[in-house]
């Protein structure tokens, strides 16, 4: 996957994202971090034709998607959403199901082959117990499970995952990355937008950090996440250090001054 | 769960069959719901020719009376045969009709807007199309000339022009409004308090005329002709299967915009489609039999309760459901009270409002993001 020069401009003059370019290799996990308002969602959705560049290319195995219907593109990249809306009663089957939508020739119903790769990928998920529960009556996280169950079985070669684990507690947010984790395989890439670097730099092959609508640093994430990087893109000091298994951590420090300034003159 | 309701799960389970797989389950459900239906809509029809205030027929002399008459061609018809084939008939059939017509709009409203309390009353599109009508009937409005004053359509024409003027006058404010689902709400509100002030004004001024209006505004079958039931039962037939042939689309725009558009979906498109083509259904609907509540928000939610959330189940099973209930409801109307006809749309309304307050408390939750 490789994007080039991608530029969005909004209506009222707001450039989202600057000149980005980066190539992806198959089959890996990468972390999409910067702080809020930097760009990430636009250039999400400009990658599945959501919102329309205002220059640039998107090319997925070679081929740009600019030129594709929303068939096609839908063939080629999934998307997660941060949250999910109402379902109107339709069950965790039903909704996984969907995903299968790019690929029906048949009028009415789904093919024996879309049922098998169902029932596999809610095994997979395991979430196959909550099959025939409505959609609308599962928690936080395994409504989420399910969005990614079902981007999944739209068989991409590009998923994008925006912010997974927002609502989600700690035991959550580290079941949702060891499923995407699971599903990267070889012929597909999943491309995730996420806050927690922490968590980013635990489970991801590579990472793009943003800031203000550009790339500032790109690789491995023990090779890019510094403490001076994180100063610089999030404007707060962090410490940056490695547990006792060697993951990296990252520890945001306190605005010191400014937050016992304002105590002192509280009391 | 709330929605784990004993008595539900057996009937769901009943329909599903035996079979190992979703799909085949779902085929299954299928088959049972188009068998329940048509038995259904065959007994109410039956029943609709049986009954009446003009005393009771057997189902075997009420059959053949309606096809001597047809093969008569309705000349020289004897009092019995009078009686089925140019009153009970073509009410039977267009109660049918409008039964089915708003059930289904409702459906595509609802899944369209996701919102489980749209219907064609809240979209403004039945405000819209009484206010026309009353305009016609106790004014005699005819469209500066465009219709003749003595066109026995002239109502009819007026409330589905109405209809649609309140239709896109929604879409127009939604639009500008965002496009979101409250945005189409709000904006169906506004624009039926509009057209029901309007309506107000005139049925005040409107003098001797005002009982023949009220009667329209409640709803009736009872001067319904054969002709007249061509009319709605053709274009309610058209367009429910036209909404029906996109089912996979109204499930898949149950998870959004943002992921319908994303799976592949013209979503600005279809959304456009769907509910002109609900609107046009719920205008036709209305505009020989006057206004219906409540048919078009409860049946669909019926049908969700007993069959799930698949539109490929839910649409059949609101056309027969919708059908039969509002023949039903037709015949209270005219059973109910001997020798007084009641509007059948006040007794739509006394059967949906408890059922519509029960979805409120036990199902909202189904409903909810």
């Amino acid at each position: 996957m490789e994007v080039r020069d991608l530029n969005k401009i909004y209506e009222n003059g707001y450039h989202a994202d600057k000149d980005i370019s980066f190539s992806l290799p198959s089959g890996v996990l990468v972390g999409l971090i910067g702080p809020n308002g930097c760009g990430k969602t636009t250039m999400m959705r400009c990658i599945n034709r959501m919102h329309e560049p205002t220059s640039g290319d998107i090319l997925i195995d070679g081929v740009s998607v600019l030129g594709q219907t929303p068939a096609q593109i839908a063939r080629l990249v999934s998307n997660v959403p941060a949250e999910m809306k109402a379902s109107f009663g339709l069950t965790v089957f039903e909704t996984v199901m969907l995903g299968r939508y790019p690929y029906l020739q048949n009028m009415w119903w789904e093919t024996d082959e879309d049922e098998t790769l169902v029932v596999e990928t809610l095994r997979k998920f395991g979430i196959e117990h909550l099959q025939d529960r409505p959609l609308n009556m599962l928690s936080s996280g395994e409504r989420q499970r399910v969005m990614i169950a079902k981007a999944y079985v739209q068989q991409p070669r590009l998923m994008l995952v925006d912010e997974p684990t927002s609502h989600l507690d700690m035991k959550y947010k580290l079941e949702v990355m060891e499923y995407l984790n699971a599903m990267v395989k070889k012929d597909m890439t999943i491309l995730v937008a996420e806050h927690d670097i922490s968590l980013m730099a635990r489970y991801c092959d590579l990472c793009i950090i943003m800031k203000k609508g550009e790339i500032v640093a790109m690789g491995r994430p023990k090779d890019v996440i510094t403490s001076e990087l994180i100063e610089e893109v999030y404007e707060v000091s962090a410490s940056v250090g490695f547990d006792n298994e060697g993951e990296l951590y990252v520890l945001p420090k306190r605005f010191r001054a400014a937050g016992d300034l304002a105590r002192q003159n509280n009391q | 769960m709330r929605d784990e309701n004993p008595v539900l799960k057996k009937i769901r389970s009943a329909l599903d069959g035996k079979s190992e797989t979703h799909i085949g389950r779902k085929k299954h459900r299928s088959k049972c719901m188009l068998l329940i239906g048509v038995v259904l809509l065959l007994l109410m029809f039956t029943l609709a020719l049986c009954v009446g205030p003009n005393g009771f027929i057997n189902p075997v002399e009420a059959y053949s009376s309606l096809f001597s008459a047809i093969g008569k061609s309705g000349e020289g018809m004897t009092s019995t045969e009078v009686t089925v084939y140019s009153s009970r008939a073509p009410r039977a059939v267009a109660a049918i009709a409008v039964g089915l017509g708003l059930s289904v709009a409702g459906a595509a409203y609802q899944a369209v807007i996701r919102n489980p309390l749209v219907d064609p009353y809240i979209m403004g599109v039945s405000s819209g199309a009484g206010t026309f009508a009353v305009a016609t009937i106790a004014y005699g409005f005819t469209f500066f000339g465009l219709i003749s004053a003595h066109s026995p359509y002239l109502t009819a024409i007026a409330s589905i022009i109405g209809g649609l003027l309140a239709f896109f006058a929604t879409m127009l404010l939604a639009q500008r409004a965002g496009s979101t689902t409250n945005a189409y709400v709000l904006s169906g509100v506004v624009v039926g308090l509009v057209f029901g002030a309007a309506q107000t004004i005139m049925i005040i001024f409107a003098g001797n005329a005002v009982s023949n209006a009220m009667l329209w505004l409640f709803g009736s079958f009872a001067q319904i002709s054969r002709t007249e039931t061509i009319c709605i039962l053709v274009p309610s037939v058209i367009l429910s299967i036209l909404i029906m042939t996109r089912s996979k689309e109204l499930n898949l725009i149950l998870l959004g915009e943002g992921q319908a558009r994303q799976m592949g979906l013209n979503v600005k498109r279809f959304n456009a489609l769907m509910l002109i083509f609900a609107s046009v259904l719920a205008s036709f609907c209305v505009a020989f039999v006057g206004i219906i509540g409540f048919v078009g928000l409860v049946i669909p939610h019926l049908c969700r309760m007993l069959f799930g959330g698949d539109h490929r189940i839910i649409l059949p099973a609101s056309i027969a459901f919708g059908g039969a209930i509002m023949i039903g409801a037709d015949l209270l109307a005219r059973m109910i009270m001997p020798g007084l006809e009641l509007p059948v749309g006040a007794i739509t309304t006394l059967i949906g409002v408890p059922v519509f307050a029960y979805l409120l408390f036990m199902r909202g939750k189904i409903y909810n993001g």
